[in-house]
Protein backbone atom coordinates (compact mmCIF):
# COMPACT_ATOMS: atom_id res chain seq x y z
CA UNK A 1 0.00 0.00 0.00
CA UNK A 2 0.91 3.29 -0.18
CA UNK A 3 1.58 5.25 2.52
CA UNK A 4 2.26 8.94 3.47
CA UNK A 5 5.62 10.24 4.52
CA UNK A 6 6.51 13.71 4.85
CA UNK A 7 9.51 14.65 2.61
CA UNK A 8 11.87 15.95 5.41
CA UNK A 9 11.88 12.48 7.35
CA UNK A 10 12.05 10.40 4.52
CA UNK A 11 15.02 12.46 3.40
CA UNK A 12 16.29 12.65 7.25
CA UNK A 13 15.82 8.50 7.08
CA UNK A 14 17.64 8.10 3.78
CA UNK A 15 20.59 10.52 5.00
CA UNK A 16 20.89 8.56 8.18
CA UNK A 17 21.40 5.32 6.21
CA UNK A 18 18.49 3.72 8.56
CA UNK A 19 16.44 0.39 7.31
CA UNK A 20 12.80 1.45 8.20
CA UNK A 21 11.61 -2.12 8.54
CA UNK A 22 14.00 -5.16 9.76
CA UNK A 23 11.56 -7.29 9.41
CA UNK A 24 8.63 -8.76 6.94
CA UNK A 25 5.01 -7.52 8.61
CA UNK A 26 3.98 -10.54 11.08
CA UNK A 27 1.03 -11.98 10.34
CA UNK A 28 -2.11 -11.08 12.14
CA UNK A 29 -2.96 -12.94 15.48
CA UNK A 30 -3.91 -10.88 17.97
CA UNK A 31 -4.82 -7.18 18.34
CA UNK A 32 -5.17 -4.27 20.74
CA UNK A 33 -5.99 -0.97 20.89
CA UNK A 34 -5.87 1.88 23.03
CA UNK A 35 -8.70 4.35 22.62
CA UNK A 36 -11.80 5.93 24.58
CA UNK A 37 -15.50 6.09 24.14
CA UNK A 38 -15.34 5.99 20.52
CA UNK A 39 -13.40 2.84 20.73
CA UNK A 40 -15.83 1.54 23.28
CA UNK A 41 -18.71 2.87 20.93
CA UNK A 42 -20.61 4.64 23.47
CA UNK A 43 -24.09 5.48 22.80
CA UNK A 44 -23.87 3.22 19.44
CA UNK A 45 -27.20 1.94 19.60
CA UNK A 46 -28.92 4.81 21.42
CA UNK A 47 -27.96 3.59 25.06
CA UNK A 48 -26.20 5.66 26.86
CA UNK A 49 -23.19 3.69 27.96
CA UNK A 50 -20.42 1.28 26.37
CA UNK A 51 -21.26 -1.06 23.50
CA UNK A 52 -18.15 -2.84 22.47
CA UNK A 53 -19.75 -5.39 19.91
CA UNK A 54 -20.57 -2.31 18.17
CA UNK A 55 -16.89 -0.77 18.18
CA UNK A 56 -15.04 0.14 14.97
CA UNK A 57 -11.88 -1.60 15.98
CA UNK A 58 -13.50 -4.21 18.74
CA UNK A 59 -16.89 -4.99 17.66
CA UNK A 60 -18.20 -8.21 16.77
CA UNK A 61 -21.59 -7.06 15.21
CA UNK A 62 -21.56 -7.64 11.53
CA UNK A 63 -23.58 -4.07 11.25
CA UNK A 64 -20.15 -2.70 11.96
CA UNK A 65 -18.05 -5.23 10.25
CA UNK A 66 -15.20 -3.72 12.72
CA UNK A 67 -11.25 -4.03 12.08
CA UNK A 68 -11.64 -6.97 14.42
CA UNK A 69 -14.29 -9.08 12.22
CA UNK A 70 -12.18 -8.05 8.87
CA UNK A 71 -9.24 -9.58 10.34
CA UNK A 72 -10.95 -12.67 12.29
CA UNK A 73 -12.45 -13.52 8.48
CA UNK A 74 -8.73 -13.60 6.70
CA UNK A 75 -6.46 -15.06 10.03
CA UNK A 76 -8.79 -18.23 11.44
CA UNK A 77 -7.94 -17.93 15.49
CA UNK A 78 -7.51 -13.80 15.11
CA UNK A 79 -7.87 -12.48 19.34
CA UNK A 80 -7.70 -9.64 20.93
CA UNK A 81 -6.99 -8.02 23.97
CA UNK A 82 -8.52 -4.27 24.01
CA UNK A 83 -7.20 -1.88 26.51
CA UNK A 84 -9.49 0.94 25.56
CA UNK A 85 -11.36 2.94 28.20
CA UNK A 86 -14.36 5.81 28.01
CA UNK A 87 -13.27 9.06 28.83
CA UNK A 88 -9.55 8.46 28.09
CA UNK A 89 -7.53 11.26 27.10
CA UNK A 90 -4.38 11.00 25.16
CA UNK A 91 -2.20 13.52 27.54
CA UNK A 92 -3.77 13.65 30.73
CA UNK A 93 -5.30 10.95 33.59
CA UNK A 94 -4.79 7.66 34.65
CA UNK A 95 -6.06 5.89 31.17
CA UNK A 96 -3.77 7.93 28.83
CA UNK A 97 -1.91 6.75 25.91
CA UNK A 98 1.22 6.04 27.86
CA UNK A 99 -0.59 4.40 30.51
CA UNK A 100 -3.11 1.92 27.88
CA UNK A 101 0.61 1.37 25.77
CA UNK A 102 2.41 0.13 29.24
CA UNK A 103 -1.17 -2.53 29.98
CA UNK A 104 -0.42 -3.07 26.18
CA UNK A 105 3.11 -4.01 26.72
CA UNK A 106 2.66 -6.02 29.98
CA UNK A 107 -0.51 -8.46 27.92
CA UNK A 108 1.03 -11.99 28.36
CA UNK A 109 0.96 -12.43 24.42
CA UNK A 110 1.79 -9.55 23.27
CA UNK A 111 0.13 -8.57 19.92
CA UNK A 112 1.25 -8.20 16.81
CA UNK A 113 -1.42 -5.39 15.69
CA UNK A 114 -2.01 -2.60 18.03
CA UNK A 115 -5.06 0.55 16.89
CA UNK A 116 -4.84 4.31 18.43
CA UNK A 117 -7.72 6.62 18.67
CA UNK A 118 -7.76 9.15 21.13
CA UNK A 119 -7.63 12.93 21.74
CA UNK A 120 -10.78 13.85 21.32
CA UNK A 121 -11.21 14.14 25.04
CA UNK A 122 -8.00 16.16 25.39
CA UNK A 123 -10.05 18.96 23.63
CA UNK A 124 -13.39 18.40 24.92
CA UNK A 125 -12.30 18.22 28.59
CA UNK A 126 -10.47 21.61 28.48
CA UNK A 127 -11.86 24.84 30.13
CA UNK A 128 -13.21 27.35 27.26
CA UNK A 129 -10.94 30.33 26.90
CA UNK A 130 -11.59 33.39 27.55
CA UNK A 131 -9.44 34.98 25.56
CA UNK A 132 -9.58 35.75 21.45
CA UNK A 133 -8.23 32.83 20.84
CA UNK A 134 -10.55 29.48 21.80
CA UNK A 135 -7.52 27.10 21.74
CA UNK A 136 -5.73 29.06 24.71
CA UNK A 137 -6.47 26.36 27.13
CA UNK A 138 -5.87 23.46 24.72
CA UNK A 139 -2.70 21.40 25.07
CA UNK A 140 0.35 22.80 23.16
CA UNK A 141 1.38 20.58 20.26
CA UNK A 142 4.64 20.13 22.09
CA UNK A 143 2.60 18.96 25.08
CA UNK A 144 0.48 16.38 22.49
CA UNK A 145 3.84 15.10 20.75
CA UNK A 146 5.55 14.46 23.97
CA UNK A 147 2.49 12.42 25.65
CA UNK A 148 2.21 10.91 22.31
CA UNK A 149 5.55 9.64 22.17
CA UNK A 150 5.57 8.42 25.91
CA UNK A 151 3.13 5.77 24.37
CA UNK A 152 4.66 4.95 20.83
CA UNK A 153 7.79 4.42 23.17
CA UNK A 154 6.62 1.81 24.94
CA UNK A 155 4.96 -0.09 21.79
CA UNK A 156 8.24 0.34 19.52
CA UNK A 157 9.85 -1.59 22.38
CA UNK A 158 8.10 -4.51 23.42
CA UNK A 159 5.75 -5.68 20.77
CA UNK A 160 6.71 -8.15 18.61
CA UNK A 161 9.04 -7.71 15.45
CA UNK A 162 7.04 -6.74 12.36
CA UNK A 163 4.20 -5.86 14.82
CA UNK A 164 1.90 -3.16 13.23
CA UNK A 165 1.00 -0.08 14.81
CA UNK A 166 -1.47 2.56 13.80
CA UNK A 167 -2.53 5.48 14.70
CA UNK A 168 -5.96 6.79 13.43
CA UNK A 169 -6.28 10.89 13.55
CA UNK A 170 -9.29 12.21 15.67
CA UNK A 171 -12.91 13.49 14.00
CA UNK A 172 -13.44 17.53 14.03
CA UNK A 173 -14.90 18.42 17.29
CA UNK A 174 -16.62 21.33 15.11
CA UNK A 175 -18.28 18.60 11.96
CA UNK A 176 -19.41 16.83 15.38
CA UNK A 177 -21.44 19.85 17.09
CA UNK A 178 -22.81 20.52 12.71
CA UNK A 179 -24.10 16.86 12.94
CA UNK A 180 -25.72 17.40 16.03
CA UNK A 181 -27.24 21.19 15.45
CA UNK A 182 -28.26 19.05 11.93
CA UNK A 183 -30.15 16.01 13.84
CA UNK A 184 -32.06 18.17 16.05
CA UNK A 185 -33.19 20.96 18.17
CA UNK A 186 -33.26 19.20 21.38
CA UNK A 187 -29.50 18.60 21.13
CA UNK A 188 -28.31 21.67 21.30
CA UNK A 189 -30.61 23.22 23.89
CA UNK A 190 -31.12 20.35 25.80
CA UNK A 191 -28.97 17.53 25.48
CA UNK A 192 -25.63 19.54 25.12
CA UNK A 193 -25.97 21.88 28.29
CA UNK A 194 -27.93 19.23 30.48
CA UNK A 195 -25.42 16.69 30.13
CA UNK A 196 -22.37 19.09 29.68
CA UNK A 197 -21.31 17.04 26.47
CA UNK A 198 -17.59 19.06 25.32
CA UNK A 199 -18.76 22.08 25.98
CA UNK A 200 -15.56 24.23 24.75
CA UNK A 201 -17.11 23.01 21.55
CA UNK A 202 -20.65 22.31 21.80
CA UNK A 203 -21.28 25.80 23.91
CA UNK A 204 -19.73 27.64 21.66
CA UNK A 205 -22.09 29.55 19.73
CA UNK A 206 -18.87 31.26 17.41
CA UNK A 207 -18.37 29.18 14.27
CA UNK A 208 -15.14 31.04 13.91
CA UNK A 209 -14.26 29.94 17.33
CA UNK A 210 -15.03 26.52 16.55
CA UNK A 211 -13.22 26.47 13.50
CA UNK A 212 -10.23 27.30 15.70
CA UNK A 213 -10.62 24.28 17.56
CA UNK A 214 -11.07 22.52 14.39
CA UNK A 215 -8.15 23.96 12.98
CA UNK A 216 -6.19 22.90 16.15
CA UNK A 217 -7.66 19.20 15.59
CA UNK A 218 -5.68 19.72 11.75
CA UNK A 219 -2.69 20.28 14.20
CA UNK A 220 -2.82 17.91 16.25
CA UNK A 221 -3.19 15.17 13.23
CA UNK A 222 -0.46 16.82 11.30
CA UNK A 223 2.02 16.18 14.28
CA UNK A 224 1.00 12.73 14.95
CA UNK A 225 1.51 11.66 11.19
CA UNK A 226 4.66 13.45 11.68
CA UNK A 227 5.91 11.52 14.23
CA UNK A 228 4.28 8.07 13.46
CA UNK A 229 6.68 8.54 9.81
CA UNK A 230 9.54 9.35 11.97
CA UNK A 231 9.07 6.55 14.03
CA UNK A 232 7.98 4.18 10.73
CA UNK A 233 11.25 5.27 9.14
CA UNK A 234 13.09 5.39 12.19
CA UNK A 235 14.46 8.60 11.22
CA UNK A 236 14.15 9.40 15.00
CA UNK A 237 15.83 6.59 15.88
CA UNK A 238 13.16 5.51 18.63
CA UNK A 239 11.72 2.42 16.61
CA UNK A 240 15.04 0.27 16.43
CA UNK A 241 13.51 -3.26 15.60
CA UNK A 242 11.78 -1.60 12.58
CA UNK A 243 8.38 -2.08 13.56
CA UNK A 244 5.48 -0.78 11.79
CA UNK A 245 3.90 2.16 12.29
CA UNK A 246 1.32 3.94 10.07
CA UNK A 247 -1.42 6.37 10.33
CA UNK A 248 -4.68 7.15 8.53
CA UNK A 249 -3.74 10.79 7.84
CA UNK A 250 -2.93 12.59 4.56
CA UNK A 251 -3.66 16.13 5.43
CA UNK A 252 -6.65 18.28 5.88
CA UNK A 253 -9.76 18.90 3.93
CA UNK A 254 -7.78 23.03 3.44
CA UNK A 255 -5.49 20.22 2.11
CA UNK A 256 -7.64 18.99 -0.49
CA UNK A 257 -8.24 15.76 1.09
CA UNK A 258 -11.79 14.57 1.69
CA UNK A 259 -13.02 11.37 3.60
CA UNK A 260 -9.26 9.60 3.24
CA UNK A 261 -9.54 9.57 7.49
CA UNK A 262 -11.17 10.12 10.06
CA UNK A 263 -10.24 13.67 10.68
CA UNK A 264 -11.37 14.26 7.35
CA UNK A 265 -14.33 12.76 7.46
CA UNK A 266 -17.51 14.81 8.32
CA UNK A 267 -19.71 13.47 9.95
CA UNK A 268 -23.40 13.88 9.38
CA UNK A 269 -26.34 14.07 11.36
CA UNK A 270 -27.39 10.08 10.16
CA UNK A 271 -23.73 8.97 11.97
CA UNK A 272 -23.95 10.27 15.02
CA UNK A 273 -26.75 9.14 18.11
CA UNK A 274 -30.04 10.53 18.94
CA UNK A 275 -28.88 10.28 22.79
CA UNK A 276 -25.79 12.45 23.35
CA UNK A 277 -25.98 13.58 19.54
CA UNK A 278 -22.36 13.70 19.52
CA UNK A 279 -20.95 9.87 19.28
CA UNK A 280 -21.20 7.74 16.32
CA UNK A 281 -23.91 5.20 16.10
CA UNK A 282 -23.57 2.04 14.67
CA UNK A 283 -23.44 3.48 11.09
CA UNK A 284 -21.13 6.06 11.69
CA UNK A 285 -18.86 3.28 13.65
CA UNK A 286 -19.01 1.36 10.49
CA UNK A 287 -17.26 4.23 8.86
CA UNK A 288 -14.80 4.50 11.32
CA UNK A 289 -14.21 0.98 10.88
CA UNK A 290 -13.84 0.84 7.05
CA UNK A 291 -11.56 3.74 7.49
CA UNK A 292 -9.79 2.07 10.05
CA UNK A 293 -9.77 -0.93 8.04
CA UNK A 294 -8.99 1.09 4.29
CA UNK A 295 -5.37 2.55 5.94
CA UNK A 296 -4.84 -0.51 7.94
CA UNK A 297 -1.78 -2.59 7.14
CA UNK A 298 -4.06 -4.70 4.79
CA UNK A 299 -6.10 -2.26 3.38
CA UNK A 300 -5.90 -0.07 0.44
CA UNK A 301 -7.61 3.06 -0.80
CA UNK A 302 -9.98 1.19 -3.21
CA UNK A 303 -12.15 -0.35 -0.44
CA UNK A 304 -12.43 2.84 1.46
CA UNK A 305 -14.43 4.44 -1.63
CA UNK A 306 -16.76 1.34 -1.81
CA UNK A 307 -17.56 0.76 1.98
CA UNK A 308 -17.52 4.68 2.98
CA UNK A 309 -20.46 4.63 0.64
CA UNK A 310 -22.70 1.58 2.32
CA UNK A 311 -20.93 -1.81 1.06
CA UNK A 312 -18.85 -3.70 3.50
CA UNK B 1 23.07 21.12 53.84
CA UNK B 2 21.09 19.38 56.36
CA UNK B 3 20.05 15.43 54.23
CA UNK B 4 17.54 15.02 56.64
CA UNK B 5 15.26 18.33 56.11
CA UNK B 6 16.12 18.50 52.35
CA UNK B 7 13.91 17.14 50.04
CA UNK B 8 15.77 16.34 47.53
CA UNK B 9 15.01 16.81 43.59
CA UNK B 10 17.52 14.84 41.64
CA UNK B 11 17.98 17.28 38.23
CA UNK B 12 21.24 15.67 36.91
CA UNK B 13 20.26 12.84 34.38
CA UNK B 14 23.83 11.93 34.44
CA UNK B 15 23.35 11.17 37.89
CA UNK B 16 20.51 8.96 37.00
CA UNK B 17 22.48 6.40 34.92
CA UNK B 18 22.99 3.94 37.02
CA UNK B 19 18.86 3.86 37.87
CA UNK B 20 17.68 4.66 34.28
CA UNK B 21 18.97 4.22 30.72
CA UNK B 22 18.90 7.86 28.82
CA UNK B 23 17.19 8.34 26.24
CA UNK B 24 17.32 10.71 23.06
CA UNK B 25 16.49 13.73 24.69
CA UNK B 26 18.24 12.69 27.61
CA UNK B 27 14.99 12.04 29.57
CA UNK B 28 14.61 7.73 30.82
CA UNK B 29 13.64 5.14 28.75
CA UNK B 30 9.98 5.57 29.91
CA UNK B 31 7.55 3.05 30.85
CA UNK B 32 9.76 -0.03 31.25
CA UNK B 33 9.18 -2.48 33.84
CA UNK B 34 12.21 -2.19 34.94
CA UNK B 35 11.69 1.70 35.87
CA UNK B 36 8.16 0.31 37.66
CA UNK B 37 10.67 -2.13 39.91
CA UNK B 38 12.85 0.46 40.82
CA UNK B 39 10.75 3.48 41.80
CA UNK B 40 8.72 1.00 43.88
CA UNK B 41 12.10 -0.05 45.64
CA UNK B 42 12.93 3.48 46.38
CA UNK B 43 9.79 3.96 48.85
CA UNK B 44 11.71 4.74 52.22
CA UNK B 45 10.02 5.99 55.87
CA UNK B 46 10.45 9.41 56.07
CA UNK B 47 12.21 11.37 58.95
CA UNK B 48 9.83 14.27 60.44
CA UNK B 49 12.00 16.67 59.06
CA UNK B 50 11.22 15.97 55.67
CA UNK B 51 7.64 16.60 56.00
CA UNK B 52 7.08 20.42 55.47
CA UNK B 53 2.89 20.10 55.29
CA UNK B 54 1.65 17.35 57.83
CA UNK B 55 -1.51 15.91 56.87
CA UNK B 56 -4.89 17.59 57.16
CA UNK B 57 -7.68 15.37 57.27
CA UNK B 58 -10.86 17.70 58.32
CA UNK B 59 -12.29 17.23 61.38
CA UNK B 60 -8.92 15.68 62.70
CA UNK B 61 -5.82 16.89 64.50
CA UNK B 62 -2.73 17.04 61.89
CA UNK B 63 -1.40 13.20 61.04
CA UNK B 64 2.13 13.07 63.23
CA UNK B 65 3.66 9.67 61.38
CA UNK B 66 3.12 7.10 58.76
CA UNK B 67 4.97 9.31 55.94
CA UNK B 68 7.03 7.71 53.33
CA UNK B 69 9.22 9.20 50.90
CA UNK B 70 9.11 7.58 46.84
CA UNK B 71 11.61 8.52 44.95
CA UNK B 72 9.00 9.45 41.39
CA UNK B 73 10.07 9.86 37.95
CA UNK B 74 8.01 12.58 37.16
CA UNK B 75 8.16 13.47 33.31
CA UNK B 76 6.66 17.21 32.08
CA UNK B 77 4.34 16.53 29.04
CA UNK B 78 4.16 20.51 28.54
CA UNK B 79 3.28 23.74 30.34
CA UNK B 80 0.21 25.90 29.02
CA UNK B 81 0.50 29.52 29.94
CA UNK B 82 -3.46 30.40 30.15
CA UNK B 83 -5.69 32.47 28.53
CA UNK B 84 -5.68 35.27 31.12
CA UNK B 85 -7.83 34.10 33.22
CA UNK B 86 -6.35 30.52 34.16
CA UNK B 87 -3.38 31.48 35.24
CA UNK B 88 -0.50 28.86 34.12
CA UNK B 89 -0.88 25.14 34.69
CA UNK B 90 1.47 22.06 33.86
CA UNK B 91 0.53 18.38 32.64
CA UNK B 92 2.84 16.21 34.73
CA UNK B 93 3.55 12.37 34.62
CA UNK B 94 4.49 10.24 37.27
CA UNK B 95 6.02 6.82 34.66
CA UNK B 96 5.18 4.53 37.05
CA UNK B 97 1.69 4.26 36.32
CA UNK B 98 1.72 7.10 33.66
CA UNK B 99 -1.12 9.29 35.56
CA UNK B 100 -0.82 12.89 35.05
CA UNK B 101 -1.48 15.61 37.48
CA UNK B 102 -2.57 18.83 36.43
CA UNK B 103 0.03 21.51 38.69
CA UNK B 104 -1.11 24.99 38.87
CA UNK B 105 1.32 27.72 40.76
CA UNK B 106 1.12 27.66 44.72
CA UNK B 107 0.12 23.76 44.67
CA UNK B 108 1.48 21.59 47.09
CA UNK B 109 2.87 18.04 45.67
CA UNK B 110 2.82 15.86 48.53
CA UNK B 111 4.43 17.22 51.85
CA UNK B 112 7.42 18.67 51.36
CA UNK B 113 7.09 20.46 47.65
CA UNK B 114 4.77 23.17 46.52
CA UNK B 115 4.56 24.69 43.05
CA UNK B 116 6.08 27.67 42.74
CA UNK B 117 6.74 29.53 38.89
CA UNK B 118 5.15 28.19 35.64
CA UNK B 119 7.40 28.86 32.23
CA UNK B 120 7.93 27.97 28.84
CA UNK B 121 11.03 26.49 30.52
CA UNK B 122 8.95 24.14 33.00
CA UNK B 123 7.97 24.00 36.42
CA UNK B 124 9.74 25.36 39.56
CA UNK B 125 9.43 23.48 42.77
CA UNK B 126 10.02 24.60 45.83
CA UNK B 127 10.77 22.66 49.40
CA UNK B 128 8.21 23.48 52.07
CA UNK B 129 10.22 21.70 54.91
CA UNK B 130 13.54 22.99 56.47
CA UNK B 131 15.63 25.41 54.31
CA UNK B 132 14.21 26.76 51.22
CA UNK B 133 15.15 24.98 47.56
CA UNK B 134 14.38 26.02 44.48
CA UNK B 135 14.36 23.71 41.24
CA UNK B 136 13.14 22.90 37.99
CA UNK B 137 11.32 20.12 36.65
CA UNK B 138 12.22 20.56 32.92
CA UNK B 139 9.46 20.62 30.28
CA UNK B 140 10.31 16.97 28.07
CA UNK B 141 12.26 15.77 30.14
CA UNK B 142 12.22 13.17 33.01
CA UNK B 143 13.41 14.22 36.27
CA UNK B 144 13.18 12.07 39.22
CA UNK B 145 12.06 13.64 42.83
CA UNK B 146 11.93 12.54 46.34
CA UNK B 147 8.06 12.74 47.13
CA UNK B 148 6.60 12.85 50.79
CA UNK B 149 3.44 11.04 50.94
CA UNK B 150 1.23 9.41 53.28
CA UNK B 151 -1.06 6.52 52.82
CA UNK B 152 -3.97 8.85 54.14
CA UNK B 153 -3.93 10.94 51.77
CA UNK B 154 -7.06 9.70 49.73
CA UNK B 155 -9.40 7.22 50.89
CA UNK B 156 -9.06 6.08 47.23
CA UNK B 157 -6.53 5.54 44.72
CA UNK B 158 -7.10 5.70 41.19
CA UNK B 159 -5.51 2.26 39.73
CA UNK B 160 -7.03 3.04 36.13
CA UNK B 161 -10.02 1.48 33.77
CA UNK B 162 -12.52 3.10 36.13
CA UNK B 163 -11.29 1.14 38.83
CA UNK B 164 -10.33 2.51 42.37
CA UNK B 165 -8.54 1.01 45.39
CA UNK B 166 -10.10 1.69 48.24
CA UNK B 167 -7.25 1.37 51.94
CA UNK B 168 -9.59 0.63 54.64
CA UNK B 169 -7.60 2.49 57.04
CA UNK B 170 -7.47 5.76 55.40
CA UNK B 171 -11.33 5.46 54.76
CA UNK B 172 -11.98 4.88 57.99
CA UNK B 173 -10.13 8.04 58.53
CA UNK B 174 -11.61 9.97 55.91
CA UNK B 175 -14.87 8.80 57.68
CA UNK B 176 -15.51 11.99 59.87
CA UNK B 177 -14.65 14.65 57.17
CA UNK B 178 -17.86 16.42 55.38
CA UNK B 179 -19.27 15.74 52.17
CA UNK B 180 -17.49 18.88 50.93
CA UNK B 181 -19.52 18.96 47.13
CA UNK B 182 -23.43 20.67 46.65
CA UNK B 183 -25.85 17.68 44.65
CA UNK B 184 -28.75 19.31 43.06
CA UNK B 185 -31.26 17.15 41.34
CA UNK B 186 -30.12 16.62 37.32
CA UNK B 187 -31.83 14.14 34.66
CA UNK B 188 -29.74 12.87 32.06
CA UNK B 189 -30.29 10.57 29.07
CA UNK B 190 -33.54 9.88 31.08
CA UNK B 191 -31.86 8.53 34.23
CA UNK B 192 -32.55 10.64 37.34
CA UNK B 193 -29.48 11.78 39.17
CA UNK B 194 -27.88 14.54 40.69
CA UNK B 195 -24.84 17.42 39.53
CA UNK B 196 -21.94 17.91 41.67
CA UNK B 197 -20.95 21.80 42.72
CA UNK B 198 -18.60 22.75 45.21
CA UNK B 199 -16.38 19.73 45.25
CA UNK B 200 -13.78 20.69 47.70
CA UNK B 201 -10.52 19.01 47.47
CA UNK B 202 -10.28 18.13 50.94
CA UNK B 203 -13.72 17.06 51.27
CA UNK B 204 -15.28 13.57 51.05
CA UNK B 205 -16.47 13.40 47.38
CA UNK B 206 -13.16 15.22 45.95
CA UNK B 207 -11.24 13.43 47.99
CA UNK B 208 -12.77 10.12 45.95
CA UNK B 209 -12.15 11.31 42.87
CA UNK B 210 -15.19 13.22 41.56
CA UNK B 211 -15.43 16.66 40.20
CA UNK B 212 -17.49 19.17 39.28
CA UNK B 213 -20.52 18.46 36.72
CA UNK B 214 -19.60 15.27 37.07
CA UNK B 215 -23.58 13.76 37.82
CA UNK B 216 -24.15 10.41 39.88
CA UNK B 217 -26.79 8.03 38.60
CA UNK B 218 -26.07 5.45 41.27
CA UNK B 219 -24.60 3.65 44.05
CA UNK B 220 -24.50 0.23 44.03
CA UNK B 221 -27.99 0.27 41.98
CA UNK B 222 -29.79 2.23 43.85
CA UNK B 223 -30.62 5.40 42.98
CA UNK B 224 -29.05 9.12 43.96
CA UNK B 225 -32.44 10.72 42.85
CA UNK B 226 -32.78 12.88 46.26
CA UNK B 227 -29.48 14.27 46.24
CA UNK B 228 -28.46 11.98 49.63
CA UNK B 229 -24.40 12.00 49.10
CA UNK B 230 -24.01 10.10 52.06
CA UNK B 231 -25.16 7.12 50.42
CA UNK B 232 -21.58 7.07 48.52
CA UNK B 233 -19.55 7.40 52.14
CA UNK B 234 -22.70 4.80 53.59
CA UNK B 235 -21.37 2.48 50.64
CA UNK B 236 -17.71 2.52 51.10
CA UNK B 237 -18.05 2.18 54.95
CA UNK B 238 -20.56 -0.57 54.82
CA UNK B 239 -18.80 -2.70 52.32
CA UNK B 240 -16.56 -5.62 53.54
CA UNK B 241 -13.14 -5.95 53.14
CA UNK B 242 -12.73 -7.71 49.88
CA UNK B 243 -15.87 -5.82 48.44
CA UNK B 244 -16.47 -3.59 45.57
CA UNK B 245 -18.47 -0.59 45.64
CA UNK B 246 -20.38 0.66 42.05
CA UNK B 247 -20.93 4.13 41.26
CA UNK B 248 -22.96 5.01 38.20
CA UNK B 249 -21.86 8.40 37.10
CA UNK B 250 -21.33 11.02 33.94
CA UNK B 251 -18.46 13.02 33.04
CA UNK B 252 -18.20 15.38 30.16
CA UNK B 253 -18.78 13.20 27.38
CA UNK B 254 -19.91 9.60 28.68
CA UNK B 255 -21.48 7.77 31.51
CA UNK B 256 -19.77 5.23 33.17
CA UNK B 257 -19.52 2.88 36.43
CA UNK B 258 -16.32 3.23 38.87
CA UNK B 259 -15.84 0.52 40.51
CA UNK B 260 -14.08 1.11 44.32
CA UNK B 261 -12.67 -2.17 45.38
CA UNK B 262 -12.14 -2.40 49.09
CA UNK B 263 -9.17 -3.98 50.20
Amino acid sequence: MLKWIPLPVAAGALALGVMAHADTMASPTKQSNAGDSMSQAFGANGVPWDHPDLSWVQGTSRDVNSVFSRYGDMAPGYSQEPESVTGAELVGGGDNFPAQAARICSQAVRPTRVSVLLGSNDVCNRPRSSSWDATANLYSIETWVDALRAGLDQLASCLPNGAVVQVMSIPRLDFLYDAGHDKSLWCYIGVWPMAGVCRIVTGERNAGRRAQIGARVDAYNHATADEVAAYDTNANGRNPRGLYFMTDWKGSIAEGQSETSIGTYRFTADDINGVDCFHPNTWGQSKIACLGWATGAAGDSSQRSVCMHGGF
Amino acid sequence: MNRSILVALVLSTAALSACAAPSLDGSETPGTEATQRDTTALTRPATRGEVGQLLQIPGQAPRDGGYTVRVASLRVFGVSLGDGVLGPSAVVADTSTWQTTELHEGQALGHSLRVGSITPQGVELQATSGAPRVSLLPVLKTTRVEIVEHPWDAPARYVGKNRFTVDRAALEAWAGADLGATATARRVFGQEGVILSDVKSDGFVGALGFHDGDILFSVDGATMAGGDLTRVKDALLRAPSGGAVRVRYHRGQASQDAVFDKN
